[in-house]
């Protein structure tokens, strides 16, 4: 059922950014950001439920909670950024937009760098001299 | 066979994560990056026996690494600015600590050499002399510069037995002469014996000094009289303010 409160939520603020829309621009996109972060603190507590929850999953695995960390960081920083991302877009700054993701794919590309030294390590070692 | 289906299980973990969390993400704009990420991740638990072999175990190597990472980023500034602020403040209270050693040496010097002082030009025999050093601004202005002040002088004077008190007196009369005599006069000389606070003691007790208050008399105003010439003469020496100076006779 909560899905029919989010869809409905994203249909009154719609309409209503659109009556709004001519008259006062700044508030529609007012509008919009708070109906975007109303629907993502919403959902926050859904994706902490799923994340407990692969977290034991992979620690009665036996997964090492290193890697677990690792892959929960990728998926935050990838919905913080797209969020931001879309936000700004929202209002007509896709430049910024742009640069918002560029931050998020570098993060991501930084938290590669440890795994990719360790395997270039490896094969190196594997490999004589 | 144990390493070999741990190392499965692992792997079987990590693939299925994986597949999840690319449901999981958001948008396709970051999906190469993920799978990147995803795909070394995998890499690394397949190759994780053969790390082990080589080198120490790639989850431990792992952690070692971003650690590192966290430390030098920028983005991460907070971990490195908490340790700055625990550094920060171990530095103050190490520098508290010797400030308050320091306090202690310098106010044990002084202390000697006003047992001296005290021996040679009184002739009184003296038990022990305190002395509480403080720090204090050197100006209004600049409150970083401080510099050590007397703030206050405890002179311990030896009991009524050492001081050459007649033989039959009793150690209860010797205290009680002292608070007796010294009450009219108002000078602080306190006793600490076993009775507590000196005034409000010897009010409560008047049948017991009253008795002695002719021999009380004498002795009381001599000490009063010696305690009187240690002051004025430390206030003089050592610029001291007057009620800054205690002089006490020693605590039975």
């Amino acid at each position: 059922m909560e899905i029919i409160q989010v869809v409905g939520l994203g249909l009154i603020s719609t309409i209503l950014i659109l009556i709004i829309k001519e008259q006062k621009p700044m508030f529609a996109f007012l509008l919009t950001a708070c109906t975007g972060i109303l629907i993502f603190m919403f959902l926050m507590g859904r994706i902490g439920a799923v994340f407990i929850e692969l977290e034991r999953m992979a620690e009665s695995a036996g997964v090492k909670m290193i890697y677990l960390k690792t892959i929960l960081k990728i998926i935050g920083i990838a919905y913080i950024a797209e969020f931001g991302a879309q936000i700004v877009r929202d209002a007509g700054q896709e430049s910024v937009a742009t640069k918002i993701e560029l931050a998020g794919k570098v993060l991501i590309m930084v938290l590669a760098i440890p795994i990719i030294g360790i395997i270039i390590e490896t094969v190196l070692k594997l490999l004589p001299a | 066979m144990t390493w070999l289906s741990g190392w499965l299980r692992e792997v079987i973990m990590i693939v299925i994560l994986a597949s999840f969390i690319d449901l999981l993400l958001p948008s396709r704009s970051m999906e190469r990056y993920v799978k990147l990420v995803m795909s070394l991740l995998i890499l690394l638990t397949l190759l994780g026996p053969l790390i082990k072999l080589l080198t120490d175990s790639p989850a431990s190597q792992l952690s070692a690494a971003i650690s590192k990472q966290d430390q030098e980023s920028i983005w991460t500034a907070k971990g490195a600015k908490g340790n700055l602020n625990q550094i920060l403040v171990e530095a103050s209270k190490i520098k508290l600590q010797q400030q308050a050693q320091t306090l202690k040496f310098a106010g044990e010097e002084v202390a000697q050499r006003m047992k001296e002082q005290i021996q040679q030009q009184t002739g009184q025999k003296v038990e022990e002399v305190k002395v509480a050093l403080s720090l204090q601004p050197v100006n209004q202005t600049s409150s970083d510069q401080e510099s050590p002040v007397i703030s206050a002088v405890i002179v311990i004077l030896p009991g009524a037995q050492a001081s050459g008190s007649t033989g039959n007196q009793q150690q209860g009369l010797g205290q009680s002469i002292a608070i007796e005599a010294i009450q009219p006069v108002q000078v602080d000389v306190q006793v600490q014996p076993e009775e507590g606070s000196s005034v409000a003691a010897s009010t409560s007790q008047p049948d017991n000094s009253q008795s002695q208050s002719e021999a009380a008399q004498t002795e009381g105003t001599d000490i009063v009289e010696k305690s009187n010439t240690i002051r004025d003469m430390l206030v003089t020496m050592w610029d001291l303010k007057p009620e800054s100076v205690t002089v006490q006779r020693k605590a039975e």
